[in-house]
């Protein structure tokens, strides 16, 4: 009886735990994700140009990466960004679906590279850059 | 007498050295080696294949967190619109894999 009355509570706080936690993180990580939109899209058309031109490319583990070498400051300091945010947003969405970051990263690098153009570097999973049009993607 | 048997072994020298000299050419051109290693190679270039490795993760939750990327990054398609060559190698992958 008091082990039934003991799960019975236990349930209870979990339950509430649980409708707390989602009303009080649910619109910080709105506000989170709107504000990290906002960054992408801001950066998107000079990562769009860099990747035309063959200076960075795209890795299988989803990331963004300079092909060749180290670039220059201005380009390094967008890689970093664009990066940091990606590691941001993939930590959200992983908490939110309780799985893994690196799915999510992966799953996000299938994507861009289903939607690269055919000229875009593409990292494969030993570390080589392949032209997309080399490559065919599966997933 | 001895001059007799001079004149005949001078002719014969003569000719041998005539030989010789008509053979030599031959001699040469049979001593001369010629190879000839044809090269004609096809290498056949496969694609590379790209294929995710966290492929066991349940279908569903793949599913949606494609769709929740899908929608972030919704402003990509207003950005840049796909080449054609792209999109339509794209359909033939999905083909592929129905």
């Amino acid at each position: 009886m008091n082990h039934a009355m003991n799960n019975t509570i236990c349930g209870f706080f979990a339950l509430l735990t649980l409708m707390v936690g989602t009303l009080t993180a649910t619109p910080a990580q709105a506000d989170e994700m709107s504000d990290l939109r906002d960054r992408f899209m801001e950066r998107a058309p000079r990562l769009l140009q860099l990747r035309n031109a063959g200076t960075l490319g795209e890795t299988f583990a989803g990331w963004v990466e300079p092909v060749k070498g180290a670039p220059e400051k201005a380009v390094a300091d967008l890689v970093t960004a664009e990066n940091n945010d990606r590691k941001a947003l993939y930590a959200l969405i992983a908490a939110r679906q309780g799985i893994d970051a690196a799915v999510v990263a992966e799953r996000n690098a299938l994507r861009i590279f289903k939607s690269s153009a055919d000229d875009h570097l593409l990292k494969t999973k030993d570390g080589t850059w392949v032209k997309k049009k080399d490559a065919t993607i599966e997933g | 007498m001895g001059q007799a048997h001079a004149a005949p072994r001078k002719n014969t020298m003569k000719h041998l050295t005539t030989i010789m000299i008509l053979a030599l050419p031959l001699m040469l051109a049979g001593c001369k080696t010629e190879h000839t290693v044809n090269t004609n190679s096809v290498v056949e270039i496969k694609p590379i294949e790209i294929k995710p490795i966290y492929a066991t993760i349940d279908i569903n939750v793949k599913v949606q967190v494609d769709r929740e990327l899908d929608s972030f990054f919704d402003y990509e398609e207003t950005l840049k619109p796909l080449p054609a060559k792209s999109s339509s190698r794209l359909k033939d992958i999905k083909k592929g894999q129905a």
